[in-house]
């Protein structure tokens, strides 16, 4: 057969016979077989183009798409339609849709009680802003101030009183829980009903809590404080016999000695301090104080010292008493010593400057009675006496302030008062324990055994904003109301009593503190309404305080306007007896010994006591030495971390007696060797979305009793333990050991800097090194009418960060998180630099608020595809968010990395879209767009207030001036650093500050033509070499 | 390029139309949005308080 | 292709298709036109209230209702409680004022539907407008000849432009008074 088929295929090949293989020639009849089929076998076996069709052929698939697109597009609502607009019904009269209103108020932030204004629109707060009457703040307001608004629209404040049933809480209503806490209360019989507080500043509430013991007579008031200057009022009344430490007239020194002190920083009363310390900072008047800054940690203090002295916390003592020795030495004090302590011996010891010693002591012997010596309030007893020694003998007792003082309405209660309440509940002698809006299971240390003790007794009440770790152990959970919606009064200062009103309703069901208390006082829980303590209040105030004023005019009008300025001033005597009581100078162990590290807990620069944990915009505000965000960390020197194999982001564990913490590391140039610096405030727990698990809870490390201070202990033990935590950072650190990378910002001309001595010498000198003026491609657009600038001084600018979170506020930025930061996707438009040049151990810092510097010539401005960023013709850089498509090549041509791009819609991305809550809209500005996904953000130079002083010059028929317009930046910088205006007006006062003969561009040599001008920082040292 | 058009019977065009035409409005009708919307949940009540003295509003000052 | 089918694309399907395109494209121009800038959308209105009564035939003034026109960025539709300052005794057994009492008793909100309305990343200001001496009617047209309202202009950002731009065209009689209006972007778009 197959011969057959041979013979066929040879007789029937077409002429030419092409064949591919022998098989083929020679008809193999697989060979053939295969031909007819295009694939191998197996290859298309499952292939059947009849098998998985369905019943829908290709052209009524197309009919069916065609018809559904149609029927979408058609079904789609009315596209004319804009929704509808709802007037008021009964317009509230004080409100002009548009037009912001402004109530005087108290911020109840910190204990230093600073006047505020609060902006609301259309009956919402939406910005605050410092009161520029009040005498204390003068119009400037704290990062933490502004920041507090979010606490007011936090979405998970608690919403109703809650009951703890079977460790479950449920929600219940006002008249149960009265009812029940009542009955408590009346049957106490014997035993003592606790309130715990933070420290009282208000008369009115201490008279209600004296109201309230007269009703429970066995009631007590425990009230503290985490960080407090109560070994400083104590040390004063030892040395001087009656009063509270004195405020000090920082403009008037000359040369400041700061111990340990962050008298700029986390210390209170810094809005005050920062503003009078810049006074005499100041490149007009040609004013130049001189700060020494003796510390173990880098703080902000230590930033803007002239001359810093790292100094481990223990040889403070001795470091004092040093001083005072070399100076009886040389002749300039005179008084009987029974100490003497060799300076120079403990400089070597411990590896100070000695030049510095000899600088520091030459300039206290020179300026005597214009110099203050200040001690922090962290260092023991014993250093405050010596300290206040030595300014009484240098005659700088001129410097304390007679015309006002710190008073205390109510004394704080110590960590002894707190273990007898504990011992008492042990024993069932305590019928009740009220936290009046206070943590002390966070706070109180925890030898003192609170947290046991109270987890296991029944009735605990706790009255608060948001839940936290007192509120989980507590049965019942009352929310009271967010200092924005309470009536209230402040005495902190003599001659000032400080008015808080409400701005808005209740926007939960919660009720004030002191109106709860009223009602418990009554005995009735029907008896609360809305105005209880404002009955309260203005009867306390027409019975006690009215009298006292003394004014003829009626008591409502008096109350009137009492609320109108947000506090009433007087004068009050204060006792100025300063006589020194010599007696109380007896010094023992002057010398201080250690056999491990030194631990110093310090207050946390944005989250204060850890109250502010639950505020994103606060715990995104980079540290101001470190930038890093979102954690605390244990700051350890450079050589420390070197001798114990650490890098940054270590994890360790630091031991203080039994108590250990797992913390990671950061190596903090400056810091003193085997010295721990660990901020306080951070490890919440059960306190909200934001603030849980944030951090590392070093209160765990506190201790009733201290080998050195509550806040400093000594004979700590570190040890390196398996494991990274990496730490978020805005800015890194610049190597030290790179010669390519060392003090790269000033030979890139980022940062200008002088000494005050070569400027007094030659005071163009800043010009002659740096101005380098360029042609350009382009032709000069000539700026006819008002054009926008803005100047820093960087000798005021102290790197504090208020700036960054009132423009936070003031542009509706949003909260990133710390993944987002770990990528450098934090969205602040203004930030500020921090450069170290100089050793690892003894650095300068420079610090430089950045944000856009609306360049004429801008290299953003060139490369939009889409023309998203234009140049408008009063000086500004653009941005219409509307049309930006994202392509980003804006922010890759900017040389100052100022612009933002949105990667994410962070209110919906962060935290599982906990921006997107309903009440945080409220808080948003509605003069400034909301961006989303997508669109580039940056510095706008508060366009929209500019926009605002432009129609209000047109309703009243002139044109706008420079002075019309205050950015966000500048109305918040407690030193009055930023100026900003119009350039063209040789009238204003910004125009001196442009033209500055120490003002100079970052950057100049790119040549674009930046609108913000810094003005030279000046070291006021000995040198005229930096 | 196929040149035979089939027709399609008046009677039944007119009822595709129809049809077509009343689902589309009854289509619009739909509240889609409402059962994606938690009304209740947003509920919060702006009020300023009465009690409360407000700063006047000085022309010059910079808002 | 033989010839006859040629004949036929050419003489009869192209032409058709040129003119189906053309005709779409003008179709949906002009049908789309009102969304684009929203001229001759004339909505009812939750209660008939005639600018024809109120502003033309009893000259009410613009500002006595749009009161912080003048003041803020926003005109302001006015209060129920403005209209229940004549309302509360004029003409009260009428049916659309029980209607608006209604209303005002019992604290509903009244949904006038919107008519005017500028994108919300355009940040109008009425007061630089109405300070400057132009007019309500300019860009409202006359209102108070309208029964119910609807709008008479385009509101695309090219017709503000175009009038920023023509300044002293379109208000020859306040010449001294104003300038050309802002053309760069920031005067609108923050």
């Amino acid at each position: 057969m197959s011969e057959n088929l041979e013979k066929q295929s040879l007789d029937n090949n077409p002429d030419p016979n092409y064949w591919r293989s022998f098989k083929e020639l020679y008809n193999d009849k697989e060979t053939i077989e295969k031909k007819f089929h295009e694939f191998e076998k197996g290859v298309t076996d499952e292939f059947d183009p009849n098998e998985n069709l369905s019943g829908l052929s290709r052209r009524k698939f197309l009919a069916l798409l065609g018809a559904s697109a149609a029927f979408a597009g058609v079904a789609c609502t009315d596209y004319r339609d804009k929704g509808e607009i709802i007037p008021y019904n009964i317009k509230p009269e004080e409100i002009t849709l548009g037009k912001p209103n402004f109530y005087a108020s108290t911020c109840t932030g910190c204990n230093s009680n600073c006047g505020i204004l609060i902006k609301t629109r259309e009956g919402r707060p939406i910005k605050i802003d410092g009161n520029p009457d009040h005498p204390v703040n003068q119009g400037k307001i704290c990062s933490k101030g502004q920041a507090s608004i979010l606490n007011l629209y936090d979405p998970e404040r608690i919403k109703s009183p809650l009951r703890k049933n079977y460790n479950v809480f449920s929600e219940t209503d006002w008249k149960s829980v009265d009812d029940d806490i009542i009955n408590v209360l009346t049957n106490s019989g014997s035993k003592e009903i606790a309130l715990v507080t933070h420290k009282i500043n208000s008369p009115t509430t201490l008279k209600l809590l004296n109201d309230f013991k007269n009703e429970y007579p066995n009631t007590k008031i425990y009230s503290y404080e985490l960080f407090n200057d109560s070994i400083r009022n104590s040390a004063w009344l030892k040395s001087y016999g009656s009063g509270n430490f004195p405020l000090i007239n920082w403009n008037e020194a000359e040369v400041i000695l700061a111990l340990e002190s962050d008298f700029l920083g986390a210390d209170e009363n810094r809005i005050e301090n920062s503003r009078l310390f810049a006074q005499s900072r100041d490149v007009d008047s040609k004013k130049f104080n001189r700060l020494y800054v003796a510390e173990s940690g880098m703080t902000l203090t230590g930033i803007n010292a002239d001359y810093r002295l790292s100094i481990r916390p223990e040889h403070q003592l001795e470091f004092v008493l040093g001083l005072i020795s070399e100076l009886k030495k040389k002749g300039v004090v005179q008084i009987p010593l029974d100490f003497n302590v060799n300076i120079y011996d403990l400089a070597k010891k411990n590896n100070l400057d000695s030049k510095k010693v000899d600088y520091l002591i030459n300039d206290l012997s020179a300026k005597k009675g214009k110099s203050i010596i200040y001690a922090g309030n962290s260092l023991p007893e014993d250093v405050h006496i010596a300290v206040n020694l030595l300014n009484e003998i240098l005659g700088n007792s001129k410097l304390y302030r007679k015309d006002s003082a710190s008073v205390d309405v109510l004394p704080i209660s110590n960590y002894k008062d707190f273990e007898e309440l504990v011992n008492k509940i042990k024993n069932n002698q305590v019928a009740a324990v009220i936290h009046l809006n206070s943590n002390p299971v966070y706070h109180l240390p925890e030898d003192i055994g609170y947290k046991e003790v109270l987890s296991k007794f029944e009735n605990v009440f706790s009255l608060s904003e948001t839940m936290s770790e007192s509120c989980q152990i507590s049965k019942f959970i009352l929310p009271i109301n967010h200092n924005f919606e309470s009536w209230g009064d402040y005495k902190t200062r003599t001659g000032i009593i400080s008015l808080s009103q409400p701005v808005i309703m209740p926007l939960h069901n919660s009720r004030q503190l002191e109106s709860i208390l009223l009602t418990w006082i009554k005995k009735d829980s029907q008896s609360y309404s809305d105005t209880i303590y404002h009955d309260y209040l203005k009867t306390n105030w027409q019975e006690n305080i009215y009298p006292k004023y003394s004014t003829s005019i009626s008591f409502d009008k008096f109350w009137y306007s009492a609320l109108h300025n947000g506090f009433i001033s007087f004068t009050e005597n204060i006792d100025s007896n300063l006589n020194f009581n010599y007696g109380a100078v007896k010094f023992e162990n002057i010398q201080s010994s250690n056999s491990g590290f030194t631990l110093v807990l310090k207050e946390s620069y944005s989250l204060g006591d850890g109250r502010y944990a639950n505020n994103g915009w606060l715990q995104e505000l980079p540290h101001p030495v470190s930038k890093i965000t979102w954690d605390n960390y244990a700051a350890i020197s450079h050589s420390t971390a070197k001798s114990l194999g650490l890098k940054d982001n270590d994890l360790i564990e630091v031991q203080v007696a039994e108590r250990k913490l797992r913390i990671p590391v950061f190596v903090q140039a400056g810091n003193t060797d085997n010295t721990v610096v660990i901020e306080l405030g951070y490890g919440r727990e059960y306190s909200g979305i934001v603030a849980t698990g944030v951090g590392f809870n070093a209160n765990k490390l506190l201790s009733k009793n201290s080998d050195y201070s509550p806040w400093i202990y000594k004979n700590v033990k570190i040890s390196k333990i398996q494991g990274k935590y990496i730490l978020a950072s805005t800015q890194e650190h610049h190597s030290f050991d790179i010669p390519r990378e060392q003090d790269l910002h000033l030979k890139r001309h980022i940062v200008v800097e002088g000494t005050v001595s070569e400027y007094l010498r030659n005071p163009a000198f800043i010009k002659d090194k740096h101005q380098i003026e360029h042609e350009s491609v382009y032709t000069p657009f000539e700026y006819k009418e008002v054009k926008w600038g803005m100047s820093i001084d960087l000798n005021k600018c102290l790197g504090c960060g208020d700036c960054v979170v009132a423009c936070n506020v003031e542009n509706n930025v949003p909260v990133v998180g710390k993944d987002q930061v770990l990528k450098s996707r934090e969205m602040q438009w203004l930030r500020i630099d921090r450069y170290y040049s100089g050793s690892p151990d003894d650095p300068k810092i420079s610090t430089q608020p950045m944000l856009c510097q609306h360049c004429d010539l801008a290299p953003c401005e060139n490369v939009c595809p889409v023309v998203a960023t234009t140049h408008s013709p009063d000086g500004l850089n653009q941005m219409t968010y509307n049309r930006c498509v994202g392509t980003r090549y804006c922010s890759n041509n900017c040389p100052y990395k100022v612009r933002r791009f949105n990667f994410f819609n962070y209110r919906d991305h962060f935290r599982n879209g906990y921006q997107e809550n309903p009440v945080f809209a409220l808080l948003n500005n509605p003069e400034v767009t909301v961006r989303s996904r997508g669109v580039m953000e940056k510095c706008t130079f508060c366009v929209q207030r500019i926009s605002d002083a432009r129609s209000e010059a047109i309703r009243q028929g002139r044109k706008v001036k420079g002075s019309d317009v205050k950015t966000a930046c500048q109305d918040a910088c407690p030193t009055s650093a930023i100026k900003f205006g119009d350039i063209n007006n040789p009238e204003e006062e910004f125009y001196k500050y442009r033209n500055h003969e120490l003002g100079y561009y970052s950057l100049s040599e790119l040549n674009i033509k930046p609108n913000v001008t810094y003005i030279a920082k000046l070291r006021n040292i000995h040198s005229e070499e930096l | 390029m196929n040149f035979n058009f089939e027709k399609i019977k008046r009677s039944k065009f007119l009822n595709y139309t129809l049809l077509t035409g009343s689902a589309i409005l009854l289509y619009k009708k739909i509240p889609f949005l409402k059962s994606v919307s938690n009304i209740s949940a947003d509920k919060i009540i702006i009020k300023s308080n009465p009690l409360s003295v407000p700063r006047e509003n000085s022309g010059e000052k910079n808002v | 292709m033989n010839a006859s089918k040629l004949d036929f694309l050419l003489r009869s399907k192209l032409p058709l298709i040129v003119f189906v395109i053309i005709a779409s494209f003008t179709l949906t121009y002009f049908v789309s036109r009102p969304e684009r800038d929203g001229v001759g959308y004339t909505p009812d209105q939750p209660i008939q209230f005639s600018h024809l009564l109120h502003s033309g035939q009893m000259q009410i003034d613009c500002k006595y209702c749009h009161i912080s026109v003048d003041k803020t960025r926003y005109a302001t539709v006015p209060s129920v409680s403005t209209c229940m300052n004549c309302h509360s005794i004029a003409r009260k057994d009428r049916p659309q004022i029980i209607k608006l009492t209604e209303y005002y008793n019992n604290n509903i909100p009244l949904p006038w539907k919107r008519i005017h309305k500028v994108p919300e990343y355009a940040y109008f200001n009425h007061s630089v407008h109405v300070n400057k001496g132009i007019e309500c009617s300019s860009c409202h047209g006359p209102v108070e000849q309208m029964e119910k309202v609807g709008q008479l202009n385009s509101f695309t950002m090219g017709s503000c432009l175009s009038c920023h731009r023509e300044a002293h065209d379109r208000f020859p009689e306040l010449k001294n008074q104003i300038n050309k209006g802002p053309e760069y972007c920031s005067a609108c778009h923050r």
